[in-house]
């Protein structure tokens, strides 16, 4: 797309939506300033732009002192890679089926699945608790991980990403003497490709950011997940202390931040898509 | 005899499509329609940790009278009514300011609004947690300069839903700002050029080409963003724990407070029935008014 004019207008506007971009972005500064600041610090008036005397005791105190904040980056990460990895083959597997596969009660069964897509999961939070409870996976990563695999809305773009792809090549290979996994395999997953990428970001930024569900099932310290550590530190009070000391908190926060960031930059474009895929065609 | 064979060798042709279909589905059974079915039984139950026995409509004849579900229900709708028109116009906005830029620009100035979104409602609310501190608050504190005396922001019932919504806002709008930045993307420029020529005014090409042409996004973003507001739970389960006195509270996180917190299964189950009543409305609604105006 190449340049369009900007008016004195646009000017005025590109201004304005400069600084709103600049307060989004104000908090994460304060964050990152916050997590050097010893508890005096986190409260003093005025509070210090610039933390005078930087410390990385919160970090200490987090990454061992008291917490196992490496543990919870690397159940995070564990718990968020295989969902998506699981994710996207269910829902490729159910969406192929759906676009390319006769049988029995299909309508219904995908119509079953798109009504789920307006489900809100607080309100099947007890029995799924309870069934995940009966199961024994309670403070287990199956137990974060299973029920958010089968995700409608993905189950829905990959039958839509599949039905126009010809049905000649899945033919063709049939009558070569192909089997139905090696089909799977070989033609309709590297054609899905695109759409599994697009996805597969927002899938991991979905199950890396499913803290409700995790707070519920993870309830062991060594179990949780960066967020729910997070969520501990900002809400309660630590080590004696009688007020909230932000400063573990938001150091919490940047280690929780900085893979997800750093991921986010690298793989934008696919952000970018995974977003539009379901609104905008192209 | 006929028809069940003809049954029987149908299955068996399709014997891959069910390889494919059967996994997913059996979880998806167990973890998404299972507890769907036992939340609307449940909540025909008086069932807490203790017992388990029929009430009838007793839960639902209970929930309408509790002030909590009465506040919850208001506060669910109050946050649908502001942030979904707000955020839907604020990003239009943002979007058709930046979307003339180069792609560059372009691209930071999306990213810079996404980040939030990317780095999740936990982290943001914890920070917004410590800027709304009334007494070290650095909000306060700015507001002090101007001569603003210092506010309880999450602590007052008056302040706490603009609060509330300002952390949602800075929070959410970036991924709308994606979808509006991809929808102009689409639109073909010559349209706009013509109108120009033709001599339509900015504001004419914007409410007569590019609004109409972005309705399917619109509709999207709109449906989308009703649906989170439902499910509002995070943000108010760090910041406000549904207070001050259910000033905040939503019905996803009174479900969770009533079952989790106060043990009343039976309870939290005729709420939840109520948020899935409220979501299929609205989802039907948005539906019918879309394809309906689409026949016209």
């Amino acid at each position: 797309m190449g340049k369009q004019k900007i008016g004195p207008g646009g000017a005025v506007r590109l201004t304005i939506v400069s600084v709103m971009g600049i307060l989004v972005l104000l908090p994460l500064y304060w964050m990152v300033t916050g997590s050097f600041k010893v508890m005096k610090a986190t409260m003093a008036v005025p509070p210090e732009i610039f933390p005078q005397n930087p410390t990385l005791e919160n970090y200490a105190f987090i990454f061992g002192g008291h917490f196992p904040a490496f543990r919870w980056l690397f159940n995070s990460a564990l718990i968020s890679l295989s969902a998506t990895f699981l994710s996207l083959l269910i829902c490729t597997m159910l969406g192929y089926a759906f676009a390319k596969k006769q049988f029995y009660g299909k309508n219904v069964l995908f119509v079953l699945v798109l009504v789920t897509m307006m489900l809100p999961r607080q309100s099947v939070l007890i029995p799924l608790f309870q069934m995940v409870k009966k199961l024994g996976l309670l403070n287990t990563f199956v137990g974060a991980i299973v029920p958010i695999i089968v995700w409608p809305y993905g189950v829905f773009m990959m039958r839509q990403f599949i039905a126009p792809l010809p049905n000649e090549l899945i033919e063709s290979a049939t009558i070569d003497g192909a089997s139905e996994l090696r089909i799977f395999r070989q033609i309709i997953l590297p054609l899905s490709a695109p759409a599994l990428s697009a996805l597969g970001v927002i899938m991991f930024m979905n199950s890396w950011n499913d803290f409700m569900w995790q707070s519920v099932v993870l309830r062991e310290v060594e179990s949780w997940t960066i967020n729910v550590g997070v969520a501990v530190l900002a809400k309660n009070t630590i080590g004696g202390s009688n007020t909230i000391n932000y400063g573990y908190a938001m150091a919490g926060g940047v280690v929780g931040a900085l893979p997800v960031t750093l991921i986010f930059f690298a793989l934008q474009k696919y952000f970018v898509k995974g977003l539009t895929m379901g609104a905008v065609k192209g | 005899m006929q028809a069940l064979k003809k049954v029987v060798t149908n299955l068996y042709k399709q014997r891959w499509a069910w390889f494919f279909i059967i996994p997913g589905y059996i979880i998806f059974l167990l973890f998404n329609i299972i507890p769907t079915l036992r939340t609307v039984y449940t909540s025909f139950f008086d069932y807490n940790l203790a017992t388990m026995e029929f009430a009838g409509l007793g839960n639902y004849i209970k929930l309408f009278g509790s002030q909590a579900f009465r506040a919850s229900v208001r506060n669910t709708l109050l946050f649908a009514v502001i942030i979904t028109p707000l955020s839907t116009v604020v990003s239009l906005l943002i979007a058709t300011t930046i979307f003339p830029l180069g792609n560059k620009a372009q691209s930071v100035y999306r990213g810079a609004f996404f980040l939030p979104n990317v780095i999740g409602g936990v982290i943001i609310s914890a920070i917004w947690l410590w800027i709304f501190h009334p007494v070290y608050g650095v909000l306060n504190y700015v507001l002090s300069l101007f001569g603003v005396q210092p506010l309880l922001w999450l602590a007052d019932s008056k302040t706490v839903i603009f609060s509330v919504v300002l952390v949602i806002m800075s929070w959410t709008c970036g991924s709308l700002i994606i979808l509006y930045v991809a929808g102009l993307g689409n639109i073909d420029p010559c349209l706009m050029e013509a109108a120009k020529i033709d001599g339509a005014s900015p504001a004419q090409v914007f409410f007569r080409i590019t609004l109409p042409l972005l309705k399917p996004v619109t509709t999207f973003i709109v449906t989308t963003q009703l649906i989170n507001c439902f499910q509002l739970w995070e943000v108010i389960y760090l910041l406000t724990d549904g207070g001050p006195v259910n000033a905040s509270t939503t019905l996803a996180f009174d479900i969770y407070k009533k079952a989790f917190l106060l043990g009343d299964y039976g309870l939290a189950a005729a709420e939840g029935v109520m948020l899935i009543v409220l979501c299929a409305l609205v989802s039907l609604t948005t539906l019918r008014m879309v394809s309906g105006k689409e026949e016209k």
